[in-house]
């Protein structure tokens, strides 16, 4: 309950950015990209949508520190979860497992 | 009917609503006053969102790591998704998510007939969503798109000239996007739930402008699940390149 | 008498007429299973979470006893196996993982930061219905039809081969893993925002920083083990999963989303235990902690620095070398915000005024054996040494030590310490003392040996061993006997004082700790007023101050 408040005008503005990006999205998927760029361009324009709605529809533009703190602990958690885990993927294979050598 | 701030309360007017008998009885006694109540119950629906974040952040972890495992096949299942039902059903979400941030801003300056009128736009936008989901289900289904129950393996070797062991990666990709899917139409259902329960409660006048914290926590719940869809669609639906040829009904 | 709040006249009248307490503000049975009081609700969980704890060690009673000759034979491999699951999932999930945060957490959180009660209180009841619920289910399908995975739930085990009825027990785990995360959210949120006025973060007490911790690890860690548990359901349910190597999945996945939560499920369990020990260790030398903002964001530290571990697990499994060094390394840093931990309640006792009351003993046991546990968790980050004891005893004597030693002798220095303010009785001091000394002795006896064991080649969870290792398995299982005694002594004393003790008074520990300004047993809500926070928490070297000429 801020006393800065969003007006409604914004609200209709975000919505219509949401709305165009998700066409961009579609778009992007029709054009011939190699490999794991599809992924990758999906993923920037999703966390774009994601970061509007957290910022506009979700209030967090105007709420507290400690709300930007949930919002950015939850965020890096995730990405922990996903680095440390690759991490052993994309390394394997690399060293070979010899125990005694 | 105008949307804008003409009708906000003033701090002294509030203060003034907040200590009427009318809302007094809403304010639970381990609180100070409504507003530290109405923090709390924020900042209660924010730290859950992060473990929702955490809990559906696993499955995505998951379907990252096989994606990564087996590009190809995982590309060709993605190539067969319905993205046209999977795009509408993105935009349907964004603009409930608009109505349900309307209904919280009528509530904020106390329009209960907006506040009832758009909490129905949202409730009715997800079950929108639900119907589509279940006709695009129904097309998975035509489409031997199953794994499990209803999956021909010989279609994928002969028309996307898949080798044999990528089949079964093929049907792993499926599982992700039948269980992540699913568990997304889990919430929206909940979602909506919450959202009807809100309605009734503000058409008999249980909010005011010192009270809607209630309203307020849906409608973060609710963006929730459009953001995890906002994600859904791009590694699910989109990780090859489509063509004209896939559009489909 | 150290004085935290700034107006005496907060303090209460002396007790002359009955008062009500939040014990018989209202008799009978619904006024209990319907309350929203955390004091009630604290009560609620010590009798849950002491059942759970007797069931699983009843079952490693029966493990111990197996244990005692090298072929085995008591019971059959098969139950032997469902017996050590059943230990180890009753005593993970059921005892160590709830007991410090919803009963001594429960009652004394809301009372230390001077609120009158967490913010949701209705949610804390939930949460405990949800336990019971997980609790029942999960003993119903581990007693009814099996389970024989161990704790760890490994595919593709779990997920296909054996034929145990895997996914009723995973229910059960997954509906107890929500009651986690609702008592880690109440906690937090009531931290956060219902501290009294003056109660900067720097003046909480370290329990209830550590109480903070732990909750902000159930909130990460406990989301990402429901969902791998929900998908080794879907597996066992629908015949197809995510970790089925004939499909290209990847078992090793498992492991993966499995230990990101149970390796911080282990921090989850000694962090209270740690906040504990550093209001008991203060008290009873009659000394301000030393260092107290550093064991403040140690504590936060060792809950940050317990997510970037979780692989040292795998070391064996088959993840990449790489990976492994990035872990094996990150494992050693954890040990450093634990090892300021000791050396600061080591500091306070330095020029102190100890006395041994149980409570202390309890909490001076606690120091000895983490610090011997936390030191052989060493040994096993390092990656040449843990392919060597890996599965063995070895690692099977480290976690007890920490677990069990550390974290149970935690849990049972809080009870002592803070009985006297749940119950407003005193228990017996001399069989407290005998109590603590007989644990602290069954205890070493029990698993000190069991490193000698697991350096030896001992490998757990078998059923039999060779002959050679016999004499440390009958020393390990005379100790688990006495052991045994100690546990249940304070079940006959606390119980005898609950009805029998002399009053306490609201601070027969002299203890600072606006928890101590109230009488005991607490009103329902809590205090008077809502008390004015001027100084720390660990004002003991003011009293000194005062009572020197």
């Amino acid at each position: 309950m801020s006393e800065r408040l969003i007006t409604p005008r914004s609200y209709i503005i975000v919505c219509v950015i949401l709305v165009l990006l998700t066409f961009l999205t579609l778009s992007v998927s029709f054009v011939h990209l190699p490999g794991a760029w599809h992924i990758v361009a999906g993923l920037i324009i999703g966390l774009c949508k994601a970061s509007l709605v957290v910022l506009f529809f979700m209030h967090a533009l105007v709420s507290s520190r400690l709300t930007w703190i949930v919002i950015a602990v939850s965020g890096f958690w995730l990405g922990l979860l996903l680095v440390l885990t690759l991490c052993d993927y994309l390394t394997r294979g690399m060293v070979p497992f010899m125990p005694g050598h | 009917m105008s949307l804008d701030q003409a009708s906000i309360w003033t701090p002294a007017e509030r203060d003034e609503l907040q200590h009427t008998s009318l809302v007094r009885h809403r304010l639970e006694e381990q609180f100070r006053d409504l507003e530290q109540q109405h923090e709390v119950a924020s900042l209660g629906m924010w730290i859950f969102l992060a473990t929702e974040v955490m809990f559906f952040g696993t499955l995505f972890v998951g379907l990252g790591v096989y994606t990564y495992m087996h590009h190809e096949a995982f590309v060709k299942a993605s190539e067969k998704l319905n993205w046209l039902i999977g795009g509408t059903n993105t935009v349907v979400l964004l603009i409930s998510s608009l109505m349900i941030v309307l209904a919280v801003h009528s509530a904020r300056v106390g329009n209960q007939r907006h506040l009832v009128m758009f909490l129905a736009l949202t409730a009715l936008l997800g079950v929108c969503f639900l119907c589509l989901k279940g006709v695009e289900y129904y097309i998975d289904w035509r489409d031997n798109l199953i794994p499990g129950w209803k999956f021909d393996a010989e279609e994928w070797i002969q028309r996307d000239h898949l080798r044999p062991e990528q089949v079964p990666q093929v049907q792993l990709f499926l599982l992700f996007y039948w269980t992540m899917t699913g568990l997304h139409a889990l919430h929206v259902i909940l979602g909506i739930g919450a959202v009807l329960a809100m309605a009734l409660l503000a058409r008999r006048g249980r909010f005011s402008p010192v009270y809607y914290s209630p309203v307020d926590v849906t409608a973060l719940y609710w963006h929730f699940v459009d953001i995890v869809w906002i994600f859904l669609l791009p590694m699910l639906y989109l990780t090859g390149t489509h063509t004209g040829a896939d559009f489909h009904f | 008498m150290s004085t935290l709040i700034a107006e005496p006249s907060q303090l209460p009248a002396p007790a002359e007429e009955p008062r009500p307490n939040y014990l018989n503000v209202a008799y009978g049975l619904i006024s209990w299973l319907l309350t929203k009081d955390h004091k009630r609700i604290a009560i609620l969980y010590l009798l849950t979470v002491t059942a759970m704890f007797f069931i699983g060690g009843g079952a490693v009673t029966i493990v111990r006893l197996n244990l005692m000759t090298p072929e085995g034979g008591l019971v059959e491999a098969d139950t032997y196996n469902r017996l050590f699951t059943i230990h180890g999932v009753i005593m993970v999930f059921f005892f160590l993982v709830p007991v410090v945060p919803t009963v001594l957490g429960n009652f004394c959180i809301p009372l230390m930061i001077g609120a009158k009660d967490l913010a949701f209180p209705r949610i804390n009841l939930a949460s405990w219905y949800l336990f019971v619920v997980a609790a029942g289910w999960t003993l119903y399908a581990i007693l009814a039809d099996g389970l024989d995975t161990g704790w760890t739930f490994y595919t593709p085990y779990s997920s296909q081969s054996t034929h145990y009825n895997v996914a009723p027990a995973l229910v059960g785990i997954v509906i107890s893993g929500f009651s986690s995360i609702f008592t880690g959210l109440n906690f937090i949120v009531t931290i956060h925002r219902l501290r009294a006025p003056g109660l900067t973060w720097w003046r909480l007490p370290i329990f209830v920083w550590t109480i903070y911790a732990t909750s902000f690890i159930f909130l990460l860690a406990v989301p990402v083990l429901a969902m791998a548990l929900i998908l080794v359901i879907l597996e066992r349910l629908l015949r197809i999963g995510v970790f089925d190597p004939a499909l290209g999945g990847d078992p090793l996945l498992f492991q993966h989303l499995f230990w990101f939560y149970s390796h911080p499920a282990v921090y989850i369990m000694i962090l209270p235990g740690m906040g504990v020990v550093s209001e008991v260790i203060p008290c009873f030398a009659r000394k301000q902690i030393f260092g107290s903002p550093f064991v403040a964001l140690a504590s936060f530290g060792i809950a940050c620095l317990g997510f970037l571990v979780w692989a040292h697990h795998m070391f064996v499994a088959g993840i990449s070398v790489y990976s492994a060094m990035i872990f094996s390394s990150l494992s050693y840093l954890v040990a450093v915000p634990s090892a300021i931990k000791v050396f600061n309640w080591t500091a306070t006792l330095y020029k102190g005024s100890i006395s041994f009351q149980a409570p202390m003993l309890f909490a001076l046991g606690f120091v000895c054996l983490f610090t011997a546990g936390g030191l052989t968790g060493l040994f096993l980050a390092a990656l040449g040494m843990d392919m060597h004891v890996h599965d063995t005893y070895f690692v099977i004597a480290h976690f007890h030590f920490i677990m069990v030693g550390g974290m149970v002798m935690g849990y049972m220095s809080g009870l002592h310490y803070w009985w006297p303010k749940i119950t407003g009785r005193l228990y017996s001091e001399w069989w407290s003392k005998l109590a603590a000394i007989i644990i602290f002795v069954g205890f070493f006896l029990t698993f000190l040996p069991q490193f000698v064991l697991g350096y030896n080649g001992m490998p757990r969870r078998y059923h039999r061993y060779v002959p050679e290792f016999q004499v440390w398995n009958v020393l390990s299982s005379a100790g688990a006997s006495i052991l045994g005694v100690g546990y249940l002594l304070p079940l006959f004393y606390f119980l005898y004082s609950f009805w029998f003790g002399p009053k306490a008074g609201p601070n027969p520990w002299q203890a600072t700790g606006l928890e101590w300004q109230t009488p005991s047993p607490p009103p329902p809500e809590n205090f008077d007023r809502t008390p004015v926070v001027v100084r720390g928490p660990y004002e003991y070297h003011l009293e000194k101050a005062q009572n020197e000429p």
